[in-house]
């Protein structure tokens, strides 16, 4: 009991953890600034943060360089992900992969000071995907198998602050780092059908799994008294697996246009979790360390896109929306108080996926370019600018069997009064995908 | 989560046996009254000419699909065979397309049930006239020509026959009687 305890003050409210902890503190130097019943007005309000909810990681080079744009527009195994059915159009048996490296960068400011403080890049190359198409000899029709595993979501990140308060007998200063780093995969088996000559249907199982590696260092020094420290260095890590269903139709009425659409069933994650928090004050250290495991249920999502292909041309867009407010916490001592919270932390979020492709046959070469609006899934005052991404890319048919594709994103966004009241959170992030296919 | 699965199992197997069953045909069907003539060599059913029955199957060079190919598949066919051209349709290594049949080093091998399920499915454009071959996409072309109907990407060859096929005599078919039965 104990130990589910520490998981809902520590897991489920981990920010809100944070802000305890560490806005106490903060709230001694914006005594002079804020009203003493606005700032605990703000206490309240604080955010849950859930790093599974509204965090999808594009999947595959060609699809990032159209911005993300695949319900309609995908002519390959990342199909499985994106929407099955388009693994139908697929006649050849492919092999895929593919390898991510993204470099984020943030700023943090807080509300009353003039000047930013930027934390240092956090670099990460991962393996991106591997995806086995594998269609079934047919008279007439389709029917394509398909097996794989993708990167569909990425924790990477670090938040860097610090500062130094004029105290009334010295300084005060604090400095604090947050950094994230894993993210999840997905392990899918899936097929897709000809029901007729222009409509597909295909389905996927998915089995979740990954990782979060998380840690939290903050250290405040006081001018008064002199050289008293305290410092926070806390590690939290939490091993993701569940189950869901994807199911997808594709119909091309015509040979300019196709639409797509997908249903992703609710998944329900378990989480299992390690943490340990060392906290030295004035040169006491005392460690509290723990395990628990819990749950959480992700909503349906519903994605829906069309792609106009005009000889060479083919221009794509998707919509995809989540209502997470339906995102549920299970198996929690407190659930209804850390389910509250999320209901007032997150809304229903759109994402909205444009690209286009230029494909120049004669040299086996395609130009890519796209953009696609992320939005943040937490309530507006909680989101100074929403989550956004340019892309481009290119890709070369090599030798009537192999594609290799390469695209570029770069996209920003900013948290406000997330992680403590007055503080501005802005990240950068630019993602480098190659991707390879081979035709057997 | 076993229930779950469970049901989710069951609804896939039902969804994707009333799909295949909708308009996805994994064999040829059967015609009634053409078993005998229609038996090859393996006593396997098939149709040498598609065409016979089909008349506009060489509008669909890649199979007997009723989708939309772009017209860029026509003029570079390395588009076309990357993305259309069905793996089941390939050549084996010892076609290249030239009748090096008669080199002992290199022979085809015996019939199997892949190579017979292949060549049942080669693309079954018009043959040439004059020709009575099947004629196929070569599917190494890497070039830009236009085929000898003047429409299929790709290069359209005659197929070569394997010299101990034509000077063997044609196996008795027991399954055909089997099936006249």
């Amino acid at each position: 009991m104990q130990r589910m305890h520490h998981a809902v003050e520590i897991t489920i409210s981990r920010y809100f953890l944070m802000i305890r902890r560490f806005g106490m503190w903060t709230a001694a130097a914006l005594v002079f600034m804020l009203m003493l019943s606005s700032l605990a007005l703000a206490q309240d309000e604080s955010a849950v943060y859930e790093p599974t909810a509204g965090n999808f990681f594009v999947v595959g080079a060609r699809t990032l360089a159209m911005g993300g744009a695949a319900i309609a527009a995908v002519n390959d195994a990342t199909a499985l992900i994106y929407n099955p059915a388009g693994l139908a159009r697929i006649t050849r048996i492919e092999l895929g992969g593919s390898l991510t490296h993204q470099r984020t960068g943030n700023t943090s400011q807080w509300q009353f000071s003039s000047s930013s403080f930027s934390g240092p890049h956090q670099n990460n190359t991962r393996f991106g995907s591997a995806n086995l198409a594998l269609p079934v000899p047919t008279y007439r029709g389709s029917l394509v198998l398909g097996f794989g595993v993708n990167r569909v979501q990425s924790f990477d990140r670090t938040m860097e602050f610090s500062q130094i308060t004029p105290g009334f007998e010295g300084d005060d200063s604090e400095e604090g780092m947050e950094s994230e780093a894993g993210g999840l995969y997905l392990w899918s088996l899936g097929g897709a059908v000809d029901v007729s000559p222009n409509v597909s249907v295909g389905a996927a199982v998915n089995l979740w799994s990954g990782k979060d590696d998380y840690t939290w260092f903050y250290e405040r020094t006081w001018g008064m008294p002199p050289g008293y420290v305290l410092k926070y260095d806390d590690h939290i890590v939490d091993r993701y697996s569940g189950f869901n269903a994807k199911l997808g139709v594709r119909v091309q009425p015509t040979r300019s246009i196709v639409f797509g659409g997908t249903i992703d069933s609710p998944v329900t994650l378990t989480i299992k979790e390690d943490w340990n928090y060392r906290t030295t004050e004035d040169g006491d250290v005392t460690v509290d360390e723990g395990s628990s495991e819990y749950k959480i249920s992700l909503p349906f999502s519903i994605g829906a896109g069309v792609a106009f292909n005009l000889n060479q041309f083919t221009l794509a867009g998707d919509v995809n929306y989540t209502d997470w407010t339906q995102m549920e916490y299970k198996r929690l001592d407190d659930v209804g108080e850390a389910n509250r919270q999320v209901k007032r932390t997150y809304r229903d979020a759109l994402r909205l996926h444009v690209g286009a492709e230029y494909l120049i046959p004669q040299i086996g070469t395609s130009l890519r370019a796209g953009f696609y609006r992320d939005p943040l899934p937490f309530r507006s005052d909680l989101v100074g600018k929403n989550r956004s991404f340019v892309t481009a890319g290119v890709g070369f048919l090599i030798d009537q069997v192999m594609t290799l594709d390469v695209a570029w994103a770069h996209g920003s966004w900013e948290l406000q009064n997330f992680l403590s009241q007055g503080l501005t959170e802005k990240y950068t992030a630019d993602r480098l995908f190659v991707s390879v296919a081979y035709h057997l | 989560m076993k229930k779950r699965l469970v049901v989710l199992g069951i609804l896939l197997t039902i969804i994707s046996v009333s799909a295949i069953g909708c308009y996805t045909v994994l064999t040829h069907p059967m015609v009634q009254g053409e078993e005998a003539e229609a038996i090859d060599h393996t006593g396997e059913y098939y149709r040498e000419h598609c065409t016979d029955c089909h008349g506009d199957y060489h509008n669909y060079p890649y199979g007997f699909y009723y989708g939309y190919y772009p017209n860029y598949y026509w003029s570079s066919p390395r588009w076309g065979h990357y993305y259309a051209y069905p793996w089941w349709w390939d050549r084996y290594w010892w076609d290249t397309g030239e009748n090096h049949y008669d080199n002992e080093t290199v022979q085809p091998p015996e019939s199997s049930e892949k190579a017979d399920r292949r060549r049942g499915m080669v693309p079954p454009y018009v043959p040439p006239s004059g020709s009575t071959n099947t004629p196929f996409v070569l599917p190494n072309t890497g070039t830009d020509q236009q085929s000898s109907q003047g429409q299929q990407p790709g290069t359209v060859q005659p197929t070569p026959m394997p010299k101990q096929d034509q000077e063997k005599e044609q196996p008795k078919d027991k399954k055909a009687e089997r099936r006249r039965k």
